[in-house]
């Protein structure tokens, strides 16, 4: 057993699990804490995935020649690995597992013509809601609480054992303004960037308050789950002498004070096997192998947190890919994500941008394919835990034109809530919810995403059928507001 | 040398209205009236600076490894905003790390911290550290019942544990306290602030800190009572090295120093971490040392041509580089800190310099213009050249991205800005030609036509819209994001002092410190 605490290359042995190895997580447990469904089934959990730039669609749709505006689906499970586009192939080993949902749209990123593309999408592709313009003069702020929220809530509302550790953000790179999620504010407070962990390390010592098992009980560290309640209680004496606003901010401070003081006392009770985190270097430059190294802690750390019963909803956003990764050099979100636009596709350079996108793709494909490995690896009472984790994989744009049509998603899991091993594809048969005047009122998007938030939503246990907005107008004013809310069709 | 002030109301111009002077409100009876009413601030959380540099004053050379933060909205460009800075599962995490971190170091070095009292002596010396540390964290003297509080906290450790655990603990459960991590002001009777709000709007203004045992022995002895209490108390705290420090949290967020962060060049301009590191050093060295150390002027800032060279950056200017930091004079092409190599590399793309980013910092951030968001669906590429047409300039470039009606309604303001700049290439050198081509660096900024950077910054010196955009950030950052900042009053009392001193920027801190709308303090009988 070593630990290098001093040093900013940091591993941590796990207890009992040999190096390099496969994370199996001790399943059991001081105290139950997984609630089960009524037949004692595992719970469902969410993994998000988030990347920029959207995908260079000549290379990862796969229309086989169908009519690209049309609703239509086929079975993936008997497809060669060679029919695989070159952008999803890293995913083919889990094609039973995959649902490639193709054919929809940001139609409320599509609704606002102003603003930055990609804030847009950020703000509504996981809120289903317009964006506001609040901080920064831009988009920057969803007016709605994205799907992650409303699952970990509903998990929290059904499962009153489970801590603030519910959800978990995780983040490689995102310490600027990129590809932060976004969220309505708690407790009617203002519009907040969700806060993301970038340092595993610091995951794993939330995670395991108590170390890796190989010290001795520290009286401080034991202790720490009464300092947060000392805590709590000053809040408590406050907040009643402050006016409303002031009382509200520090009642909020308080209910996250109240809710780590739990998560501390419930985390004492389990026994999970703690995996080795890598921390690598902690610097602000992309590098490539902490990019890997992070990214690969954080599937760890989500797998055991799942599997103990931890968290039910992950998050991971992924900036700034290191641009060597991807086989070329200088900036890789100007020089080849922009430069992959389809409107550019007569300029010279294009071939090559959309290779280097080809490949970025294919880069984070293969990372989320190494996630269900080690999902899919572990055996549930019904299957395995992938077949109990919704895996979404979703991007602020269409491509590098900061389109919003066709939005790239992929499903990976979840098999016991949806049909899985499928391409499905929605119709171009929506009114344009653009307001842009050199637009025409005819003019027909993609489906709305809106439907496939609801989906997801319902399939982890939220009673809704609206997941943010739950119409948007069409620039046509003639033509009735589109519906937004219910499922997604063909999906379960 | 101060320019003439000039206001000169353009296209792109906000409309100057200097209403006259309701300064010199003391004993004016109605100055209340005008300025605005004494409220009471909203409870805020420290930022993150304010954070750190109070724990650094909290336990002097303590040599503690602070957790990474998570990073804070920062609306207008500035972190400490009392409505943005709200808790969250994260930062409350962060917190305590922090404290467990604190807690744990002062325990190995508890004879530097503990005032006078051994650990022998257990619960007397417990309650001595308590009343020690506790009023200097909270910057207010506690009440009976905090205290007991905080000493059954500590005895209950160290009868269960012993001294060490009850001392790191208590520091833990002090650092995470309500009245630590938040400034929470209440009025007096008489709706005056007491002298330790006083006291802690003064030290976060000028040094981004906690008050000195000075503040708090005026505060104590009922010296921050009244408005020439301030003055006083502002006169020494400016005269105070922290006050750099209270400058340099405000520059480096007007100044967007961070951007360098997040700039991305092509392989070859060789930019890496020790060239960003040494870009930004130069920056702060030319903000420290050359403007504020010495009583430097918003002129001097935007005209000086003395600066800081080091080994990486002297090619930058085409000096001979230097064996350590040296100050110099820079070439004739370069006037202060927009023609400096930090501004200008953090504001270009990897392919060419950008006269959009830069145009926009001069607009935003020198003259409050205030400018929508591209529209969507818009080609938003770097503008190049199109080989179709031969050999372009990068001015040509823009002009032609720009030019559809869609776009030109902001960029017809924005880039005319920006290509005053075209000399200095996307890494802030200087070129001749562009493409091989001669280069104009012509530019258009409310309604006047300057010829090159130059004329810019001398533009922007001389300029009355300049002056008060520059008091509304600062009183924006001051009043952390309060209704007080739209205090027009307020700004105008400001403003005209600033002006009044040839634009200091040790005086713009001073005007609003000293200002009542800011201290909350009114002369007797008001």
């Amino acid at each position: 057993m070593t630990r290098m605490s001093k040093s900013r290359r940091r591993f941590l042995q796990a207890l009992g699990i040999g190096a390099g190895g496969l994370l199996l997580p001790s399943l059991a447990r001081k105290s139950a804490l997984v609630s089960a469904g009524p037949s004692g089934e595992p719970p469902i959990r969410l993994v998000i995935v988030y990347t920029e730039h959207g995908v260079p669609h000549v290379n990862y749709d796969m229309h086989g020649g169908r009519d690209a505006d049309g609703q239509w689906e086929y079975d993936l499970t008997g497809v060669a690995e060679a029919e695989f586009s070159e952008c999803l192939r890293p995913l083919y080993r889990h094609r039973n597992k995959l649902v490639v949902a193709d054919g929809l749209s940001l139609a409320t990123a599509i609704a606002d013509p102003y603003g930055d593309g990609h804030a847009k999408g950020w703000c509504t592709s996981l809120t289903g809601g317009v964006a506001r313009e609040t901080f920064e003069d831009v988009k920057s702020n969803a007016s709605h609480p994205s799907l992650d929220q409303i699952v970990a809530a509903a998990a929290r509302e059904q499962d009153p054992l489970l801590s603030d550790m519910v959800s978990q953000h995780f983040g490689c790179y995102q310490y600027n303004f990129h590809a932060s999620l976004y969220r309505a504010g708690d407790n009617g407070g203002p519009v907040q960037r969700v806060p993301h962990d970038e340092s595993p390390q610091a995951v794993f010592d939330r995670l395991f308050p108590n170390g890796d098992g190989t010290q001795p009980p520290d009286p401080v560290r034991v202790a720490r789950a009464d300092v947060m309640s000392s805590v709590g209680d000053m809040y408590d004496d406050m907040a009643p002498r402050l006016g409303t606003e002031d009382r509200q901010k520090l009642e909020q401070h308080r209910d996250l004070i109240r809710d780590m003081e739990s998560r501390i006392r419930l985390l004492d009770g389990l026994d999970c096997g703690p995996p080795t985190v890598d921390d690598f270097y902690w610097g602000e430059v992309p590098h490539s192998q902490r990019y890997l190294a992070h990214t690969r802690s954080f599937w760890d750390l989500a797998t055991v947190a799942m599997s103990c019963g931890i968290s039910r909803v992950v998050t991971m956003q992924w900036g700034q890919l290191p641009v060597d990764m991807i086989g070329g050099t200088g900036d890789l979100h100007h020089d080849y994500a922009h430069r992959s636009a389809p409107y550019l596709s007569a300029e010279p350079d294009y071939p090559n941008a959309v290779q280097m996108m080809t490949n970025y793709t294919a880069v984070y494909a293969g990372l989320v394919a190494e996630l269900c490995d080690r999902l899919d690896a572990i055996p549930e009472v019904n299957g395995t835990m992938l077949d109990n984790t919704i895996v979404l994989w979703i991007s602020e744009l269409s491509d590098g034109g900061h389109g919003h049509e066709p939005v790239p998603i992929v499903m990976l899991g979840g098999g016991n809530r949806f049909r899985t091993g499928r391409y499905l594809h929605s119709a171009r048969d929506t009114l344009t919810t653009t307001t842009a005047s050199w637009v025409d009122d005819d003019t027909l998007i993609h489906q709305p995403h809106s439907h496939l938030l609801v989906s997801v939503a319902q399939a982890c246990g939220v009673d809704t059928d609206v997941i943010g907005d739950a119409t948007v107008s069409p620039k046509k004013t003639s033509a009735p507001d589109i519906d937004l809310s219910g499922p997604l069709p063909g999906l379960v | 040398m101060r320019h003439a002030r000039t206001s000169r109301l353009g296209a792109v111009g906000v409309p100057l209205l200097l209403l006259g002077g309701c300064w010199g409100s003391i004993g004016d009876p109605g100055a209340a009236d005008r300025c605005g009413e004494v409220v009471v601030p909203p409870a805020k959380r420290l930022s993150h600076a304010e954070y750190a540099n109070t724990i650094r004053d909290l336990f002097p050379a303590l040599d503690v490894d602070l957790p990474e933060m998570a990073l804070d909205p920062t609306p207008n460009g500035f972190d400490n905003d009392a409505d943005a800075l709200r808790a969250s599962t994260l930062l409350v995490d962060q917190y305590s790390v922090a404290a467990t971190r604190i807690g744990e170091r002062v325990r190995q070095r508890q004879a530097d911290y503990l005032p006078g009292c051994t650990a022998a002596e257990g619960s007397t010396c417990g309650r001595a550290y308590i009343e020690g540390l506790a009023p200097r964290a909270y910057r207010r003297p506690l009440t009976a019942a905090e205290t007991d509080g905080l000493v059954a906290i500590f005895d209950q450790y160290l009868a269960q544990d012993g001294f060490d655990v009850a001392l790191e603990l208590t520091t833990q459960v002090i650092l995470q306290a309500p009245p630590f991590l938040y400034r929470i002001e209440t009025l007096a009777e008489d709706g005056r602030p007491s002298g330790y709000d006083v006291a802690s709007r003064l030290s976060y203004l000028l040094w981004s800190t906690m008050p000195d045992a000075a503040l708090f022995d005026a505060a104590s002895a009922g010296r921050l009572a009244a408005p020439g209490d301030v003055v006083t108390e502002v006169d020494r705290m400016l005269a105070d090295p922290r006050a750099l420090d209270g400058f340099m949290n405000f520059a480096r967020q007007w100044l967007n120093l961070v951007r360098l962060d997040r700039a991305t060049k092509l392989a070859a301009d060789g930019l890496d971490d020790d060239l960003r590191a040494a870009l930004t050093e130069e920056a702060q060295r030319f903000l420290t040392e050359i403007i504020f150390a010495r009583g430097g002027t918003l002129d001097d800032l935007l005209t000086s041509n003395r600066g800081f060279i080091g080994p990486e950056t002297a090619a930058f200017y085409g000096l001979d580089a230097p064996a350590d930091w040296t100050e110099t004079e820079l070439p004739d092409d370069r006037q202060g800190f927009l023609m400096q190599a930090q501004f200008l590399t953090a504001h270009g793309h990897p392919n060419n310099p950008s006269p959009v980013l830069r145009g926009l910092f001069v607009l935003q951030r020198l003259l409050c213009v205030e400018l929508g968001s591209p529209p969507a669906g818009v080609d938003m590429s770097i503008p190049e050249g199109d080989p179709d047409m031969g050999p372009t300039t990068n001015r040509e470039n823009y002009d032609r991205a720009t030019e559809g009606e869609v776009c030109s309604t902001c960029h017809v303001v924005i880039n005319p800005v920006g290509f005053a700049f075209e000399h200095f290439d996307t890494m802030g050198r200087w070129r001749d030609q562009d493409n091989g081509l001669p280069i104009d660096d012509g530019a258009y900024v409310s309604g006047q036509i300057l010829e090159g950077p130059g004329a810019l910054v001398e533009y922007l010196a001389a300029s009355e819209q300049v002056d008060r955009c520059v008091t509304r950030k600062h009183l924006y950052y001051a009043l952390a994001g309060t209704d007080a900042v739209d205090d027009e009053c307020l700004t105008d009392d400001v403003a005209e002092a600033f002006t009044a001193s040839g634009g200091s920027l040790r005086e713009l801190m001073r005007s609003i410190a000293v200002h009542p709308r800011f201290h909350g303090l009114r002369a007797e009988g008001q």
